[in-house]
């Protein structure tokens, strides 16, 4: 593997602290010894105790390991020997590894092939007490079926009083029945009524957004009471946004696809003291995208995950449902830099592509979309424009990536990847002259 | 009713309320009714609420299912012409970024410099920030400007923040004079000053010209800025029209333009100056000359204070109040001798005798170092600075302008001869150091091997002065240099300076791949 650009290894970082801090550690005079191979890097680095520190990275994962006492996950000697390697190919040599590294690595290997064998077994034995279990599920599904029913009233009340006075509402307004649907274990359905304060607030064409927004809670409460007269497909679709979680091992069962995954953006987002990490995967033979995510309580750091602007050979496994998005990786190879972007061949595409998503699950909220050839266009907003004269808007949240583009751009096509909610793109990469560029900040330090 | 027309029915309705305006949707199905009609009519026979918020759902969907991207029928702008030079390495982006991003900024200059010297330009995602950057602070403009290249100054163009990238650039110095005009006439002040500056450097007199026509409607406060970049391209050319802005309505601009005058020696109020100043100071030599140290006796000096502030004096830009604490006589002496210039004393005796003389002086060393030294950076005199240096006459605070004086040879060498003076430890108030932290230029391999040959390391950890001093010198060494002669240390130092160094060293690697 010849190793991740510092940029990437700036993504791996669990805060910028850890980065800076790595970075100070990528000179030679630092490892005592170094080396790599085509599976993994380790070193020793002298730290402040009398022995130095042994560091290992498993690049499938990755995953790190290092014997220093820092809490933090991947810890700056695990940063600061990718980014030795980064800045100097010549400094980390090529070479075997050294028995605890072997060690280590065939440790993994061992894990992860008892899990994909869980994964593909039948499940043998059930979770432990299972009637406990069959208990807990069925009273969920009766909360959920009395939330819905409340939902439903309340909706038809919004509607026969009228909306007109909805932006004079207080907070509370949405909270309490935000809250309730908690209750009533709920909280995909929760999120978006609590959205709805934000949408009665948002000026010019509110009314229409809001009308939206609510007819398509009343879809999904509707959508429930006849779960069971749906497609599977459909009843996954409706469970997930209502907020039903699939087990991990259940998701790993899941249909697996192997490809080429280019991994071509990331957000990672604060929501409710929760830590969200979205990464987008697209294939280049199927054409798919995939969502995966991680997350992370409070201040935790997230688990290292793909970098944006690599490309491997893996199979991941998508959670069900009719327009199958979110997945994770069951199994994979190495990655290398992505050398080309795939994409959609025009605006149109994209927004035929959302489309079809909908129709397949109405309550996507937004897609991947790559289009590898649109020029960046400054006016009264930013837009983005492709050879077939389309154009579609930048989301105003973002409106500070404008400059950037348009520099990388200089007036000709370039590679711009984001999310499409339907109304605006967030731009999460750029692929200009042949190199990926993060839009999102990042850990670098850098630009924005 | 087309689909659009139903939507907006549905809001209308919702807004309202159905208690106010139930529904009246009819729909009736006829046999080639469509997909959405057939939906829609699948609703009929609920409560009024529950057609409405379904029928939106269906109509919402409908909608956003088959959204077609709006077209732009403009023709697209000017793509920005090729970059001939080359893009810095992307280790050299990154080290940008990092400053950028506030490390090591105060190395942002050096990697300009750095850059422009090889003839290559700051990586395109890097260029907004950097003239953000530059918008901001003015001092950095100068250096950004050749780093720009073909991209950065077609982006420059489609910003009006950053218009001042565009009036500065080394285009204009073969954009045909009606150009620059016309500029002149149109631009904001940021975008002026720029023009004038940039004109000052390639044809001073051209920029003369473009101040002059626009100067009597001219705000007072533009009048000020353009004054101080006469400063530029400064010669006897501007002497006139400066003379003729002493008696401008606006004390600031008086005031402006006699400070620029006190850097013109051959101007008139220098001459007035040195009229003024020449009987208020006296040297008396020791008999038999003063090359002759046989007697030991010393140069004596005699001041004799102004007797009052003419309004010649005030014209010329003498202040007539004190600041607290100084005599008012003391005070019009000191402006006297600090716009008066050196040479006018070197007849008399060599600058020597009269530092000296200065510094034995118990009541008036102070008030005469720190005017002569004025003296000498505003006339640039460098044998007078030198003297002054020497002497180490110079105020703590004024040694980076004093030091600004010197041609960089003469500053190098002064500083060679310092370090080579003995080989004691440095400390961190020593004057050696001061000197060369305040130095404007880099200090070279060999004679960062003589200033650390000084440094001990045991020093470093007690004298906090001397670590500070090392930080400011650390962006003039040779890192290289530096970070070799430190590993030679048995007790490996820590501290910003030697991160800076460090930093400093990454950079030059990464511009010499």
């Amino acid at each position: 593997m010849s190793g991740w650009t510092a940029e990437q290894v700036a993504a791996l970082a669990p805060d910028p602290a850890s980065a800076k801090a790595g970075q100070g550690l990528a000179a030679p005079a630092k490892w005592v010894s170094a080396g790599r191979d085509a599976r993994a890097f380790w070193g020793e680095c002298s730290g402040s105790g009398a022995k130095p520190y042994q560091v290992s990275v498993d690049t499938v994962g990755p995953a790190f390991r290092c014997s220093c006492p820092s809490r933090k996950f991947p810890c700056k000697h695990g940063l600061g020997l990718l980014f030795l390697h980064a800045a100097r190919p010549g400094a980390v040599a090529e070479g075997a590894q050294p028995a605890w590294v072997a060690e280590w690595i065939a440790g993994r290997d061992e894990k992860s092939e008892k899990q994909a064998a869980k994964a593909a077994a039948p499940p043998a034995e059930s979770a432990p007490d299972p009637e406990a279990q069959a208990k807990r599920a069925a009273r969920r599904e009766e909360r959920v079926a009395a939330g819905m029913e409340e939902l439903e009233r309340w909706l038809e009340d919004l509607v026969r009083q009228g909306l007109a006075s909805l932006p004079s509402r207080p907070p509370s307004f949405w909270e309490t029945p935000a809250a309730r649907l908690v209750d009533a274990q709920a909280p995909g359905a929760a999120r978006r009524v609590r959205q709805l304060s934000a949408v009665a607030h948002s000026g010019d064409g509110w009314p229409e957004r809001m009308l939206e927004r609510l007819s398509l809670l009343h879809l999904l409460a509707r959508a429930y009471a006849r779960i069971d007269a749906l497609p599977e497909a459909s009843r996954e679709d409706v469970r997930a946004a209502l907020g039903f979680t699939l087990r991990q091992e259940d998701a790993a069962a899941g249909e697996g696809v192997r490809d080429q995954w280019a991994v071509l953006g990331q957000r990672v987002e604060e929501e409710d003291r929760l830590t969200v990490r979205r990464t987008w995967l697209w294939g280049r033979s199927t054409g798919r995208s995939a969502l995966l995510l991680a997350f992370a309580a409070g201040r935790q750091p997230l688990e290292p995950g793909p970098p944006p602007g690599t490309e491997m050979d893996a199979e991941l496994a998508f959670y069900p449902g009719a327009a199958p998005l979110r997945a994770v990786v069951r199994t994979r190879a190495e990655s290398h830099p992505l050398a080309e972007m795939p994409g959609h061949g025009s605006i149109s595409d994209a927004l035929a592509a959302y489309g079809a998503a909908l129709a397949a699950n109405p309550w996507t909220e937004r897609i991947a979309v790559s289009l590898p050839s649109v020029v960046p266009v400054d006016g009264t907003r930013w837009m983005l424009r492709d050879h077939d004269g389309a154009v579609i808007p930048i989301h105003p949240s973002a409106s500070a990536v404008g400059w950037p583009l348009l520099a990388l751009a200089g007036g000709r096509p370039v590679g711009v990847f984001g999310e499409w909610d339907g109304d605006h793109l967030l731009p999460l990469s750029a692929f200009a002259d042949g190199r990926f560029h993060p839009l999102a900040p990042s850990y670098a330090g850098g630009g924005e | 009713m087309s689909a659009a027309e139903r939507w907006e029915a549905a809001v209308r309705s919702a807004l309202l309320g159905t208690d106010r305006e139930p529904s009246s949707e009819s729909t009736e199905i006829d046999t080639d009714a469509s997909a959405l009609d057939r939906a829609l009519a699948g609703l009929e026979g609920r409560g009024s609420e529950a057609r409405l918020l379904g029928s939106a759902a269906v109509l919402a969907l409908y909608r956003r299912a088959g959204s077609i991207p709006r077209r732009d029928p403009r023709p697209l702008p000017e793509p920005a012409p090729e970059e001939s030079a080359r893009r810095a390495s992307p280790a050299a982006a990154r080290a940008l970024a990092r400053m950028m991003g506030g490390e090591g900024a105060i190395v942002i200059p050096e990697w300009m410099e750095m850059a422009a010297a090889r003839e290559m330009v700051v990586p395109e995602e890097l260029l907004p920030a950097l003239l953000d950057a530059a918008s901001g602070r003015e001092e950095i403009r100068d250096a950004v400007l050749p780093v720009l290249g073909a991209r950065g100054r077609w982006l420059a163009a489609r910003n009006v923040a950053w218009a001042w990238a565009v009036a500065g650039g080394a285009e204009m110095d073969s954009a045909p004079e009606e150009d620059a005009r016309a500029a002149w006439e149109t631009g904001t002040a940021d975008v002026r000053r720029m023009l004038l500056r940039r004109a000052r450097k390639s044809d001073p007199a051209l920029g003369l010209e473009l101040v002059k026509s626009t100067w009597s409607t001219d705000a007072p406060k533009d009048r000020v800025a353009f004054l101080a970049e006469l400063v530029e391209g400064l010669s006897d050319a501007d002497e006139p029209f400066l003379e003729s802005a002493l008696d401008d309505r606006r004390k600031e601009v008086r005031q402006m333009a006699a400070g620029v005058l006190r850097r013109l020696p051959t101007s008139r109020l220098a001459r007035r100056m040195a009229e003024r100043a020449r009987p208020l100071l006296r040297i008396s030599l020791p008999s038999g000359g003063f090359l002759s140290k046989v007697t030991g006796a010393k140069p004596e000096i005699a001041v004799d204070l102004p007797a009052e502030c003419t309004r010649e004096m005030i014209r010329d830009g003498v202040e007539p109040k004190p600041p607290q604490g100084t005599g008012e006589r003391a005070w019009w002496l000191q402006q006297v001798i600090a716009a008066t210039p050196p040479s006018t004393w070197s007849a008399d005796a060599p600058p020597d005798a009269w530092i000296a003389a200065a510094a034995r002086s118990k009541e008036w060393s102070t008030i005469l170092l720190s005017a002569l030294g004025d003296a000498a950076e505003r006339h640039r005199d460098a044998a007078w600075t030198e003297a002054l240096i020497r002497a180490r006459a110079t105020s703590a605070w004024g040694l980076e302008q004093t030091a600004a004086a010197l041609p960089a040879d003469r500053y190098l060498a002064l500083a060679a001869e310092m370090l080579a003076e003995n080989r004691s430890s440095l400390s961190g108030g020593d004057y050696t150091m001061r000197y060369l932290a305040a130095s404007p230029h880099p200090l070279g391999a060999e004679m960062t091997r003589a200033l650390f040959a000084r440094v001990s390391p045991s020093a470093l950890v007690t004298d906090y002065a001397l670590r500070e001093q090392l930080r400011l010198i650390a962006p003039r060494v040779d890192p290289a240099a530096a970070l070799e002669a430190v590993s030679t240390w048995e007790a490996q130092p820590r501290g910003a300076w030697l991160d800076l160094l460090h930093f400093r060293h990454a950079l030059h690697e990464a511009f010499a791949s």
